[in-house]
């Protein structure tokens, strides 16, 4: 493979990533090469160091994956950082049925609060509907209200801690440390 | 298969003192991407195309910082400096493994 070649490839692998990240990333690998060359290295040398490209870019893509998802939660940056990772192969047996479990419980927690969130609303709602003073209804009915807005905020904490954890464990499967195993 | 787990063993360790490696060269002052690859490839046996996306996850928790300094030859050279809490979580990482170090050799020790 020829230095343009690697490149190539890991530009390839980078595709879809925003414009500016994947120019930052491709010039600090030419820069690698230009230092390489500086310390009297050919370039199929630099290369077998570096690694595979395509590998190469997925452990890229993970890393941007969950830095905008750190930096900016939403649904977008999630789904990015998620598949980022499952793109790493991270899933392995041992984190299959534990990712399992999660989206399991996920689902059920935002199941229950919608719920409670919704029968609150319509509480409340018919209390006002019905135009009688019933401030125990309303009571009862914003309380359950806040209580979904309570969950919701405890799901976001969850789904934070669930990628977190995510993250770090599928560094660890982070090839290229390896240099044999690139 | 010894020699798989044997390597696998080292390869998690290593995983786990890189960016503390890195930390410490830094703390030498600042480097550039090259410099360190090389010094971590040689000493330890990192893969050199590890170094950016660590780089980058460092620099995304906060721990290192960047400038460009103009070369003569070639592009630009990008330095990386740590940041305050970069040199925080180097003393903190630090102290941890010399007790972890002194402990683990304690007990090697025993059953030798």
């Amino acid at each position: 493979m020829t230095r343009s070649l690697f490149l190539a490839e890991l530009r390839a692998g980078l595709s879809g990533m925003p414009a500016n990240e994947r120019n930052d990333i491709m010039a600090d690998y030419e820069a690698y090469f230009v230092e390489g060359a500086a310390a009297g290295r050919s370039d199929a040398d630099v290369e077998a160091a570096l690694g595979d490209p395509a590998r190469l870019a997925k452990e890229l893509r993970a890393e941007a994956g969950l830095k905008s998802w750190e930096e900016n939660r939403n649904p977008k940056t999630f789904i990015r950082a998620g598949w980022a990772l499952i793109g790493l192969g991270s899933l392995d047996v041992l984190m299959l049925p534990l990712a399992f479990v999660g989206v399991i419980v996920l689902g059920a927690l935002i199941f229950a609060f919608s719920i409670v969130g919704f029968v609150g609303f319509s509480i409340a709602a018919s209390a006002f509907h019905a135009g009688i003073a019933a401030p125990a209804m309303v009571l009862a009915g914003s309380g359950l209200v806040s209580t979904a807005i309570g969950g919701a905020a405890l799901i976001l904490i969850l789904l934070g801690l669930g990628m977190r954890m995510f993250g770090s464990y599928a560094r660890l499967h982070y090839r290229l440390l390896d240099k044999n195993n690139g | 298969m010894e020699d798989d787990v044997a390597e696998s063993i080292q390869v998690q360790l290593k995983k786990g003192v890189l960016e503390m490696c890195v930390l410490a060269l830094l703390s030498g002052g600042d480097g550039y991407a090259y410099e360190i690859a090389a010094r971590l490839a040689q000493e330890i046996g990192m893969g050199e195309g590890t170094i950016y996306p660590l780089m980058r996850r460092m620099q995304a928790d906060g721990l290192v910082s960047t400038y460009l300094v103009e070369s003569a030859s070639g592009p630009p050279r990008k330095y990386y400096r740590l940041t305050a809490e970069g040199k925080r979580t180097f003393i903190a990482q630090r102290a941890e493994w010399d007790g972890f170090a002194v402990a683990v050799a304690k007990i090697l020790g025993d059953k030798t």
